[in-house]
């Protein structure tokens, strides 16, 4: 078993991300699969996911979280589909996010 | 399989998108096209009479709903008010006939079972125990709509509480409810797909026939040839022992259900079949098996003697062994053989082969139940066929009878399985479910015959179909399907002399049957080459002027009656019990 650091850090919770987005890819059809990048866009003027997706996906990260690092967070509090500053704009973007909601109930 | 997707149409009351997207992008065989109907429009979908634009009448249903929305006597229930038992069990029979009704649109209606997420406790203790309790009239519910639906052709209930127990503990979501009005996880639509899939599958005939298994570290623990039949691990006070003797009894279960037994293994033949007759914990004897080759030769080979001996293509046969080098042999040399991974852990061996769902079928028939004793007479009759001086000795040995009948209630679930199972023998391959089978033989002018094979060794049941459509002058063959079985005795011949028989009766002047090829009926093509009808390419005719000679060994029982023609002279039922007239040498 891979040992859970004190407070992840982005590159910790990368690959949880990247996780997600392979659960969330057996939703989809196969050329239209996301690529397991920070830059993945997710929500946005050139996204593909669509709401129903990103439902799931958000409730998919909240899961796999509370899962590898024991912490319960939300991701549907804030902003999370504003076109600037939202976290769920790109794969980098919502593990950072993520990184920060952990790392405050740390 | 089919390469054109099976399509689907989901009725729910909640939003079984997510669903589509698994069944539809899921690796897995069939290919599936989903479509959802308006969630919460459960009623209106299910009694509506239009066909959904690009669907046709062999779109599968699935009708899958929380149990308030389409009992509202329910929701009483849920909020603790007083309930009235009979008026939940009126609305759950109301539900059950929408579902009737809504089959006649589809080729087959899943329907699942009613469940309760696990954090609603209901009265808690006493949920289960009082009338009133969720639990309590949950699972009254739930019996009343498989009580309603149990022998409606083409309808069949799925059991969501599985694929709720395999997602765990995020099995339910209420986050997803609020956010997109799905109230499972991911991981519970994920396993709903795998099993709808495995329902497709199933309903479409494809189930395995014959598990071929090995012997040593699988069927018992240690080599036998090693430490002798008394030293195996088997049974005893021991949990590995124990563990083999329980995957021997779900091979068994199995066995009893008509799957067929076989063994492979690499052994002295006798000290093999030594320690299956003589260990005391053997739950398996060698009266078990159908075949067994245990020697010393590639399993590949061998399990493609089997499946030979038995009659039975290779896309019907699973091969168990716990050695992975045996595994992947068998996996590159016959792909079509189903090779399960086998757990290194003895005590996962019987839950790994009782979860595998490509056993199940759509029906389960006499025939299946009697299908291994059917097999060891098969055995006998191979037997005598050496010690026979000729072939046509032997055949009259047999003093095989086939009787035919129509389709009635009593055959059609039989009938059903065979056409959709029978390969090698099939000259068309023309697959329908149970209701458009008595669909299709609704319209004046289609007979469908089927033949029920027994012999001095035994009865083979009801193993073969005839059907006739007539148009005119005249009479087409349609289907020609027999079971793999009764190959090879005939009586595919007295067949073709009912259908000549009953085509005369009937007016026509010419019999004519087309055979479309499929990668596995050539035996079928085989026989019509060798019928004494005149062939034109792929098409076969006979002038019913002239008798069709039926052989000679065979007795033909119409008793049955199926001689009434409409369209001229009927042949009376007295004399139809008769010997058959020789067959010419072809």
């Amino acid at each position: 078993m891979t040992s859970i650091p004190q407070v992840p850090s982005y590159e910790d919770v990368l690959p949880v991300v990247y996780k997600g987005l392979d659960e969330l890819n057996q939703q989809r059809a196969r050329n239209q699969r996301l690529q397991a990048t920070p830059e993945c866009v997710l929500y946005g003027d050139t996204g593909s996911l669509n709401s129903l997706e990103l439902s799931n996906f958000m409730v998919l990260m909240e899961q796999l979280v509370q899962e590898k690092f024991g912490v319960e967070i939300d991701l549907t509090e804030g902003d999370p589909f504003s076109s600037e500053s939202g976290h769920m704009r790109t794969a980098g973007t919502l593990a950072e996010h993520i990184s920060n909601l952990v790392r405050e109930q740390a | 399989m089919n390469s054109t997707p099976i399509q689907i149409e989901l009725i729910s009351d909640f939003n079984l998108q997510t669903l589509a997207n698994y069944l539809e992008n899921g690796e897995s065989l069939p290919a599936v096209s989903a479509r959802v109907a308006p969630f919460g429009q459960v009623v209106p979908t299910l009694l509506t009479k239009t066909k959904k634009d690009g669907f046709d009448g062999n779109a599968f249903a699935l009708v899958w709903t929380s149990p308030a929305s389409v009992v509202p006597a329910f929701s009483d229930a849920l909020q603790s008010r007083p309930v009235h038992e009979q008026e939940i069990l009126a609305e759950v029979k109301q539900f059950a006939q929408h579902v009737i009704t809504a089959k006649d649109r589809f080729r087959s209606v899943l329907v699942c079972a009613w469940t309760l997420p696990r954090w609603q406790r209901g009265l808690g203790l006493l949920d289960l125990q009082k009338p009133s309790g969720l639990r309590n009239l949950l699972l009254k519910m739930n019996l009343e709509l498989i009580s309603a639906l149990e022998s409606v052709p083409g309808v069949y209930i799925l059991n969501p509480q599985d694929w709720i127990e395999a997602a765990g503990k995020n099995a339910h979501s209420p986050k997803s409810w609020y956010l997109s009005k799905t109230p499972y996880g991911a991981e519970v639509l994920k396993q709903a797909a795998v099993e709808i899939k495995a329902a497709l599958r199933t309903i479409s005939g494809e189930a395995r026939k014959l598990i071929v298994v090995d012997l040593d570290d699988t069927m018992w623990g240690g080599v036998v040839g090693d430490v002798g039949w008394e030293n195996l691990r088997l049974g005893g006070h021991d949990h590995i022992g124990e563990a083999f003797v329980d995957f021997q009894r779900a091979l068994q279960a199995l066995r009893n259900r008509g799957i067929l037994l076989a063994i492979a293994s690499k052994n002295d033949e006798s000290v093999a079949l030594l320690a299956l007759q003589q260990h005391p914990e053997m739950m398996l004897r060698p009266e078990d098996f159908a075949a067994w080759r245990i020697n010393w030769k590639d399993k590949a080979a061998n399990i493609i003697e089997i499946a030979s001996e038995l009659r039975l293509g290779l896309q019907s046969v699973v091969f168990i062994d716990d050695n992975p080098f045996e595994r992947a042999r068998v996996r590159e040399a016959l792909p079509e053989v189903l090779v399960p991974e086998w757990p290194n852990d003895k005590t996962l061996s019987a839950s790994t082969l009782l979860q595998m769902d490509c056993f199940d079928t759509a029906q389960l028939t006499n025939e299946d139940q009697a299908r291994a004793g059917m097999y060891a007479a098969e055995q006998q009759r191979e037997g005598l066929k050496t010690e026979m001086p000729t072939v046509e000795h032997w055949l009259r040995s047999l003093q095989t009878k086939v009787t035919v009948e129509e389709l009635n209630a009593s055959n059609r679930a039989r009938v059903a399985q065979l056409f959709n199972k029978t390969n090698q023998m099939n000259l068309t391959t023309r697959r329908m479910s149970e209701s458009e089978l008595v669909a299709w033989t609704e319209q004046e002018n289609r007979k469908l015959f089927v033949s029920r094979v027994a012999d001095r060794f035994g009865d083979s049941g009801l193993t073969g179909i005839l059907t006739l459509e007539f148009d005119g002058d005249l009479a087409t063959v349609t289907d020609f399907v027999l079971s793999c079985r009764v190959m090879g005795r005939q009586v595919e011949e007295t067949m073709l002399a009912v259908a000549v028989e009953y085509s005369r009766a009937a007016g026509s002047k010419k019999l004519r049957a087309e055979f479309i090829p499929t990668a596995k009926n050539k035996p079928c093509l085989e026989f019509w080459t060798h019928s004494g009808f005149d062939r034109d390419g792929a098409v076969f005719t006979w002038d019913v002027a002239r008798e069709y000679p039926r052989p000679s060994c065979v007795q033909l029982d119409l008793s049955a009656g199926i001689v009434e023609v409409q369209h001229s002279q009927s042949v009376s039922a007295e004399a139809v019990t008769r010997e058959t007239e020789p067959v010419p040498a072809s």
